[in-house]
């Protein structure tokens, strides 16, 4: 064992130093040759008689130079390095294939490789905290019977129950997405950030990069008085200065001190990851941390106030199970007021897995669809290969008869695939780099850990495994096929009408159909996805909504606690805003559509009493009497508000909602109870007007809604949303300015248009179903290669066929309609197998359609017809060609 | 091929390792010196190939049982130096003493017949 290393390293060596080697062993032999000259000269022999003779002796230097050198190569390298230069002259004879073969394998490498790295970063990278499978994140589940309901969100005080129960199992941390203003010192700036309890970091095993984490005694009931900042956040807003830590610095007004700063390759997932919800209103990221600070209205046990997050590390040695069964015993205890046979109960899930769970399939499909594009590239450069071999069956002939064997001429083929397969990788890898950072910006921000993908040793890996793997993937039939051949007496036949091997055409058939094949599934699944996203735009396409923008802000703590004074601020805001030149119409709102569902809450009409669990649960919304024409939400019946209303206490409804009254009931009129926040009293709302259904998310059903108006109980976290004459970009700084001179302390406000609300919460629909469309059209088009190249093939190899036909009388239609109806039977066999795979395949898209069947017969029909047009299109050129034969010419090729 | 040849020509070739490790025991030689001391020791009953001089040389020295290096001969000409190494002693001790024990056995054999 040892031996053999030393001898693996003494020929490494050897490797690199191989004309320093050959000229030692000259040298020493030469040696060797003048000591037995001089011995036989000492013996009484003439100079040249003896030099003769001593070379006599030694025999054929070179063969022993030869034998010698045999004891310091790798004899297969060295055959490797032969056969390579070999390779490299023969594709260099052929430069069209050569690029061809490059190209789409340096596609399909690529797409692969940048993929999967995008897979492994977001799915197989373990999450870079201390021992990370022990991290669980924590849900409530109510169970009604059979049936859970899983929430998303935590409740503080049922949290509280949970710690005093664990304590042996787990350790608990308590977080809540935050939104806090920093007061520098000209300016307000919104951050986004988390309340943590003072074990958070403990828990991930994290420690701050300079400064020190939050003390214990900061914990759940502390005083909220410091902040930990991310790597980020302190380089842009504080220019990386690390006299920062133990600054105090301003935020919402109050006073806080910096405990410390993270590293900067401190990873936490973002506010709707830790939520376990797609909104993609909530994929801030996480810049701070201040303590949890719970106040005493939110440490109530319940089901209310369900606005927090919980992560757990088990102890060692303790399971999920355990963890589960324990927290249970304790959530059994939460009170469930009014839900009657409710029973609570936690579950668990992997910290990794509540992150990226949810783009989990999507990624997979993305990565099935490029795997297959890759498998497609191989069969399209096998059939070429194929087509090439015809040309090549002399060549192999002569090499087979100079005595190259079956292996010799594999070899040859497997090297000269794979340095085929090696320039397309390292092209594809190249094409990956770049296109990764594309991908990554064109990707939407719903997709978890995107900004930690990177191109690493396991990607390089990856790529180097499926180039090798392709390289004999397309490689080995052609290669099996054309050494067998060698085999025969090729080398006296030669020229362009070599007989057709039959076995081989077959194949080669087989391969072009299996394309169409690959192709058909590709595009139906495109087009599936394509239609689906068609239909979701519709369904959210009511106004003109690029025309509308939306101002959100919240008024600043420090002097509008009092409600009335935030509704003189809103009300100072609408005014100010629709007399703003280019302003068509200007409204506010607690909650823009598209952005998830918010503030759900009981609707209990008078008309129609009845017992809490049964009352539907609308979102509420507090607006201003012009929302409705601003946002271009539509009157169903009744009257909009208008600002003679100000002060009484009415509200209109969404339509759905409406058609949960019985019939009798009239909406428009009917009263519904609300409890003003603060306030002991309920009042009867009287219903003024039903509105069209707006959607909370693009792909879901329209929420009941109920909107308020807002001097009901004035918000402070507003949208404002006003219709512009379609010069956005203009009324929108304008506005910007606007709202900042109405107070300066208002924070600058987050500015976006309905359109691009809209368009981050399609977007990864439209992601995949841009990618899928990618890859179906390239397929389209590797498909249409293979076509042509088997059709062009089989025209030459008929040029005598077609001679004798035409000699005889064949027009020249008839010739370019027996080479059309080969495309065609090609074609039709290989959609026949294509749809029939389609059709299973589709289902497991059932999950990412959208109102369309996976078996949506106009797709299959349009894609037959597209790839029947396409197979025509591939085969116009051999046609052509076939039809300009001259039958003298083809006869007299014999 | 027969397996007989083979095992014949793998004999000689391991016999020959041998005798060059051998030549080499006590102080290094270049090829030529080894050929001729082999020669000289079994009273030129023993002759060297040439032929198969060399590839033993490179194959040892690549397993490790021989080191090289460039030295003056005493024609004060380039020659390379073949010296035993630690692993070659070792192999030498292990040869040599296979070596007796088969000569004694086949000594005994063709004795008794």
């Amino acid at each position: 064992m040892r031996e053999a290393f030393r001898i693996l390293r003494a020929r490494m060596k050897a490797f690199w130093r191989r004309r320093e080697l050959d000229r030692d062993l000259e040298e020493e032999i030469a040696f060797h040759l003048s000591e037995k000259q001089r011995e036989l000269e000492e013996a009484g022999a003439l100079a040249e008689a003896a030099e003769l003779a001593a070379r006599r002796r030694f025999g054929n230097a070179s063969l022993v130079k030869e034998q010698t050198r045999e004891a310091w190569i790798f004899r297969s390298v060295e055959n490797t390095l032969r056969d390579g230069r070999y390779a490299v002259r023969v594709l260099r004879k052929a430069p069209a294939f050569t690029a061809i073969a490059v190209l789409t394998l340096a596609f399909g490498l690529g797409a692969n490789t940048a993929i999967f790295s995008v897979v492994k970063s977001v799915l197989l990278d373990r999450l870079p905290y201390k021992e990370p499978g022990r991290l669980y994140k924590i849900q409530e589940v109510a169970q009604d019977g059979p049936k859970q309901f899983p929430l998303t969100c935590v409740n503080a005080g049922n949290f509280l129950l949970w710690t005093r129960q664990a304590g042996p199992a787990a350790d608990l941390a308590l977080l809540m997405p935050s939104t806090h203003y920093l007061n520098l010192k000209d300016e307000t700036v919104e951050i986004t950030g988390a309340r943590v309890s003072a074990n958070l970091f403990q828990i991930l095993g994290i420690q701050p990069w300079i400064g020190h984490s939050f003390s214990p005694d900061e914990d759940v009931m502390g005083k909220a008085g410091s902040v930990i900042l991310t790597n980020a956040l302190w380089k842009r807003l504080f220019q990386s200065d690390p006299g920062i830590v133990g600054q105090t610095i301003r935020m919402n007004g109050s006073p806080k001190v910096v405990d410390g700063v993270l590293p900067e390759s401190f990873y936490f997932p973002k506010q709707n990851e830790l939520y376990g919800s797609n909104i993609a209103g909530w994929t801030h990221p996480i810049e701070y941390f201040v303590n949890l600070a719970l106040q005493p209205g939110e440490m109530r046990p319940g089901l209310q106030m369900l606005n927090f997050a919980a992560i757990g590390r088990l102890r060692p040695g303790i399971s999920a199970n355990l963890a589960t069964e324990q927290l249970s015993v304790a959530e059994a205890q939460v009170p469930t007021e009014g839900l009657s046979g409710v029973k609570m109960h936690v579950a668990l899930h992997p910290l990794k897995t509540a992150i990226v769970g949810g783009a989990e399939r999507k990624l997979w499909m993305v990565m099935a669809g490029a795997a297959l594009v890759l498998l497609l590239v191989c069969v399209n450069l096998a059939g070429l290969l194929i087509a090439k071999g015809a040309g090549r069956a002399h060549e192999i002939g002569v090499r087979a008869a100079l005595g190259a064997g079956r292996m010799d001429i594999l070899r040859q083929f497997l090297i000269e695939a794979l340095m085929l397969s090696a320039a397309g990788g390292t092209l594809g890898m190249a094409a990956a780099y770049w296109g990764l950072r594309v991908l990554v910006r064109a990707a939407p921000v719903q997709i978890p850990r995107l900004s930690s993908i990177a191109i690493d040793e396991r990607v390089l890996f990856f790529s180097a495994a499926i180039t090798v793997t392709s390289a004999v993937l397309f490689s080995l039939v052609p290669a099996l096929w054309l050494s067998r051949r060698s085999s025969a007496g090729t080398v006296k036949a030669s020229g362009p009408n070599t007989t057709p091997n039959r076995a081989i055409s077959r194949i080669h058939h087989a391969l072009a159909a299996m394309e169409i094949a690959f192709c058909t599934v590709l595009l139906v699944s495109a087009i599936l996805l394509a239609q689906s996203l068609v239909r979701v735009m519709r369904a959210n396409a009511w106004g003109n909504v690029s025309h509308v923008l939306t101002l959100s802000f919240f008024t600043p703590h420090t002097h509008y606690q009092e409600p009335g004074r935030r509704a003189q601020l809103i009300t100072k805001v609408i005014e100010s805003a629709r007399n703003s030149p280019g302003v068509e119409a200007a409204g506010i709102t607690t909650a823009l559509p598209f952005q998830g569902q918010a503030w759900g809450n009981d609707v209990d009409f008078k008309e129609d009493p009845k017992t809490a669990k049964d009352r539907p649960n609308a979102n509420w919304r507090f607006v201003s009497p012009d929302y409705f024409r601003a946002a271009g939400i539509g009157l169903v019946s009744g009257r909009f508000l208008t600002g003679f209303d100000y002060g009484r206490p009415m509200v209109l409804i969404s339509q759905r909602l409406a058609k949960e009254l019985p019939h009798v009931v009239r909406p428009v009129g009917a009263h519904l109870y609300w409890m003003p926040p603060g306030s002991k009293t309920p009042v009867w709302c009287e219903v003024i007007g039903v509105t069209a259904d707006v959607r909370a998310q693009p792909e879901e059903e329209a929420p009941y809604m109920v909107y308020v108006p807002y001097w009901e109980s004035p918000p402070s976290g507003i949208s404002l949303v006003v219709r512009t004459n379609g010069n956005v970009r203009t009324v929108a700084a304008d506005l910007a300015r606007l709202i900042r001179r109405t107070d300066s302390e208002i924070a600058i406000p987050r500015v976006e248009s309905l359109r691009e609300i809209l368009d981050d919460a399609t977007a990864p629909r439209r992601f995949v179903t841009f990618l899928g469309l990618l890859f179906a059209l390239s397929a389209t088009l590797l498909a249409a290669i293979g076509l042509y190249g088997l059709l062009s093939l089989s025209t030459s190899q008929r040029t005598r066929e077609i001679g004798v036909r035409m000699a005889l009388g064949a027009r020249t239609t008839e010739i370019v309609r027996m080479i059309l109806s080969e495309a065609a039977t090609l074609a039709l066999a290989g959609l026949a197998c294509g749809v029939a795979c389609a059709w299973a395949a589709t289902r497991l898209l059932r999950a990412f359609l959208y109102e369309v069947k996976p078996t949506d017969l106009t797709t299959f029909i349009c894609v037959c017809a597209g790839l029947l047009a396409v197979a025509a299109l591939a085969g116009c050129g051999p046609a052509r060609r076939a039809a300009r034969v001259d039958p003298v010419r083809a006869l007299k090729w014999e | 091929m027969g397996a007989a040849e083979a095992n014949s020509g793998e004999l000689l070739r391991d016999t020959l390792d041998m005798l060059i490790l051998k030549a080499v025991e006590h102080r290094a030689l270049h090829g030529y010196a080894i050929a001729s001391l082999i020669q000289k020791r079994s009273d030129s009953a023993l002759k060297v190939e040439e032929g198969a001089l060399y590839p033993a040389l490179h194959r040892l020295e690549v397993r490790g049982l021989l080191g090289s290096e460039w030295g003056l001969s005493e024609s004060r000409r380039r020659a390379k130096y073949y010296r035993l190494t630690a692993a070659g002693r070792k192999q030498l001790a292990k040869e040599t003493a296979r070596w007796k024990f088969l000569a004694a056995a086949i000594a005994r054999v063709m004795e008794t017949a």
